[in-house]
């Protein structure tokens, strides 16, 4: 399965007024960078699909994610996530929906 | 147990149909018990089978590895790896892996089989999953697993034969073949490994993975929504607490009716004297007015269980995570909290799957709040003395009222679990990590099943307890008898009537009579029986024209509607339930937790019925 990504085209077009617009949001509210891809799950949006990358440390959570299935190479969906700090979120991985609190999935990169 | 039993145990993932399994190879064979020195629930059941072998079947708490994060987790690992005294080694694994959800069951099954137990792998829900376009090749997964392959759909009547032929087609000596025990705790790498094998193994055995339901991701789209989400269990939750309201009028009224003409008969047909009065001051108006309740119970019962089954808690439970994480309770606290809302027991017993300890406590700390059923006849019972029946807004406002009646539980559970989290720190890793199942259709069977063991127990409680705190109450409130002279009702000068106003000394300052002193003393070992001692008390007061009329609208001429809100506030937060505080002494193994919980509740209590109290008065007054 292809992952769908954050379109990378607009980080290449500086003049595009809606990205100029965006990056006066992102200065002040702590909000995920758009322009670059997120490197977490807890950064992909409903409906976005990625690769497992890797988790880093080896605790209980670390591996409890991995038994669940979030292992290298797997793809996972991101199915919904709640207002207004996309927390906790809903990812479909390993043919099952797990829900994680953002911290959890922030353990999780994804490429 | 005998020894030549052959012992089974049950593993798999969480919902992976192995309980179901567990009902259909064992029926009503069953026991259900505790781990020795643990709170975790062991389920052992029976069978025989054609060829008269009996095998003895454990249902092991469902787990994703053999590496736990909560007690239940703990005790499957430690009985698969034979490391409890208590419990010999199983001879063999059945290991279910549901067929809708397999790379994780095969994952499991390949960290399982490592531990060296002859196993068998039952692929359940396979119908489900072949509707969906699953296929499998089970002669290739069995000889790339090593370990046979069957398939069962436990849901279904004759759905596990082919395990039980098989089962019995092995050879003795192959249950008996003593394991070899060599095991370490799997490493990272380890898992790792295990998801490389077992995806390796599926795409060697033909494997296609069931589509996923067109229905299940639309209505996800809907049911996870941010705020659409919200909106509908917010709705749902509502329209449980209309329907209570609403659909149990006409079969309470009926049951209302028949106590009324069963107490008539008696008392026209007994001669005048104590056994008559036993019987109809005593039982039929203390017992009646409790069995009264039984149609909003299993009303109350009946959502709650389908909620259960369709898959929807889980849901729940991710919605409300932000709320709950707000005052320092973990995700999971959702489930037992909801469980509380039908009884706390359950629900105390269900934070066993909480994983961290601090978070654990403090949901047992907060599950008496959760509105249980047996507080269900004191609001239905005050709600319907003091509350108009009619509608605003489209709503019915005894409805209404009872809603926000649960609401005031979870405020208070909410603001108690955020005081605890102030007081002594939350933990740091609050796990959520749930998994949210496909949805499914509540089974019929299932549910009526479900009900039947609720009423049972409600009528058990009602023909066991409740009926024996009736006669002891009868007798304390008739003797000693008054004296002669007396001018006042007799109960006045009974003991329970002097303690009583012993009481009310105390109890006065929040607006509480006598009569609801009393009540509330028998009211300690079970909630409900309050309704049923004030129906004795009252009947034992009154002149036979009191006694003929339903105890609401007694109670509503008897009492001002402050006294009436602030009995309301009282049961909010009271813990009036012996039980529930017994049930809390075994799981935190101290008195400490009961003594707080039993302290800090009727404070609460006194608090919020002073406070209704005064402020209804202010009202009704300016």
């Amino acid at each position: 399965m292809v992952g769908r990504r954050v379109p990378e085209t607009h980080s290449a077009n500086e003049n595009d007024p809606q990205l100029h617009k965006r990056g006066g949001l992102s200065d002040t509210l702590p909000m995920t960078d758009l322009t670059q891809p997120p490197t977490t799950l807890s950064g992909l949006r409903a409906g976005q699909s990625a690769v497992v990358d890797r988790i880093d440390a080896d605790d209980v959570l670390a591996r409890r994610l991995l038994e669940i299935g979030f292992f290298p190479g797997a793809s996972v969906e991101l199915v919904a996530s709640l207002w207004p700090a996309r927390d906790p979120v809903a990812v479909r991985v390993s043919g099952a929906t797990f829900a994680l609190r953002r911290k959890e999935a922030e353990r999780v990169k994804i490429r | 147990m005998n020894a030549a039993d052959f012992r089974i145990a049950l593993v798999g993932l969480p919902n992976c149909g192995k309980t179901a399994l567990f009902n259909r190879m064992t029926g009503s064979r069953q026991r259900v018990a505790n781990y020795p020195g643990v709170t975790v629930e062991r389920k052992e059941g029976y069978y025989e089978s054609a060829s008269w072998r009996r095998y003895r079947l454990l249902d092991l708490p469902g787990t994703y590895s053999l590496t736990p994060t909560t007690l239940d987790e703990a005790i499957t690992r430690d009985v698969a790896l034979g490391r409890l005294t208590s419990e010999p080694r199983p001879e063999t694994i059945v290991l279910v892996a549901d067929a809708t959800h397999l790379p994780l069951s095969l994952r499991l099954a390949l960290e399982v089989k490592r531990i060296g137990l002859p196993m068998i792998v039952v692929l359940n829900m396979t119908d489900l999953a072949r509707k969906r376009g699953f296929t499998i090749d089970c002669g290739r997964l069995s000889k790339e697993l090593g370990t046979p392959v069957i398939e069962t759909v436990a849901v279904a009547r004759g759905g596990a034969d082919a395990l039980i032929t098989h089962l019995d087609s092995l050879p003795s000596d192959f249950l008996a073949t003593p394991p070899t025990m060599e095991w370490r705790e799997p490493s990272a790498e380890d898992v790792q490994q295990t998801h490389t094998e077992a995806a390796r193994i599926l795409a060697a055995s033909g494997y296609r993975e069931p589509a996923r339901s067109e229905f299940i991701t639309a209505a996800d789209r809907v049911l996870l929504h941010p705020f659409f989400g919200l909106l509908v269990l917010g709705m749902l939750l509502f329209f449980v607490f209309q329907a209570v309201f609403t659909w149990a009028a006409l079969p309470m009224d009926l049951i209302d009716a028949g106590i009324a003409s069963i107490a008539e008969w008696v008392r026209g047909s007994m001669p005048d004297g104590p056994l008559r009065s036993l019987l109809a001051d005593g039982i039929i108006a203390g017992v009646g007015n409790v069995i009264i309740f039984l149609p909003q119970i299993v009303i109350l019962f009946a959502f709650i269980l389908a909620l259960e089954d369709s898959g929807y808690l889980p849901r729940a439970a991710y919605l409300l995570d932000r709320v709950m994480g707000s005052v320092g309770l973990s995700g999971r606290a959702f489930i037992p909290l909801l469980s509380s809302f039908a009884c706390a027991i359950p629900g105390i017993m269900a934070t066993r799957t909480i994983p961290s300890p601090r978070d654990r406590l403090t949901t047992i700390m907060v599950a008496p709040l959760m509105t249980c059923s047996a507080r269900l006849p004191v609001y239905a019972l005050l709600i319907a003395a003091f509350v108009p029946d009619r509608d605003i807004g489209g709503f019915n406002l005894q409805g209404v009222v009872l809603f926000a009646l649960y609401f005031a539980g979870v405020a208070g559970a909410l603001l108690v679990a955020w005081v605890l989290k102030k007081f002594r720190g939350g933990s740091d890793t609050h796990l959520l990590m749930l998994e949210l199942p496909d949805y499914q259709w509540p089974r019929f069977g299932n549910l009526a099943f479900g009900l039947w063991e609720r009423a049972r127990l409600f009528l058990a409680r009602a023909g066991g307890i409740i009926l024996a705190l009736m006669v002891v109450l009868w007798f304390i409130s008739t003797y000693p008898a008054p004296p002669a002279g007396a001018t006042g009702p007799a109960i006045e000068y009974s003991f329970a009537g002097r303690l009583g106003q012993t009481l009310a000394v105390v109890l006065a300052p929040i607006g509480f009579n006598w009569q609801i002193s009393i009540a509330l003393i028998p009211g300690l070992a079970a909630r409900e029986v309050a309704v049923g001692a004030l129906g004795t008390v009252y009947a034992l007061s009154g002149d036979e024209d009191v006694v003929s009329t339903a105890l609401s609208t007694v109670i509503a001429s008897q009492w001002g509607l402050a006294t009436g809100l602030a009995l309301l506030a009282w049961y909010v937060f009271a813990p009036q339930c012996l039980a529930t505080l017994a049930v809390v002494k075994r799981e935190t193994n101290s008195w400490r937790y009961p003594l707080i919980i039993t302290a800090y509740l009727f404070g609460l209590a006194y608090l919020a019925a002073f406070a209704t109290y005064r402020i209804a008065l202010w009202y009704s007054v300016g």
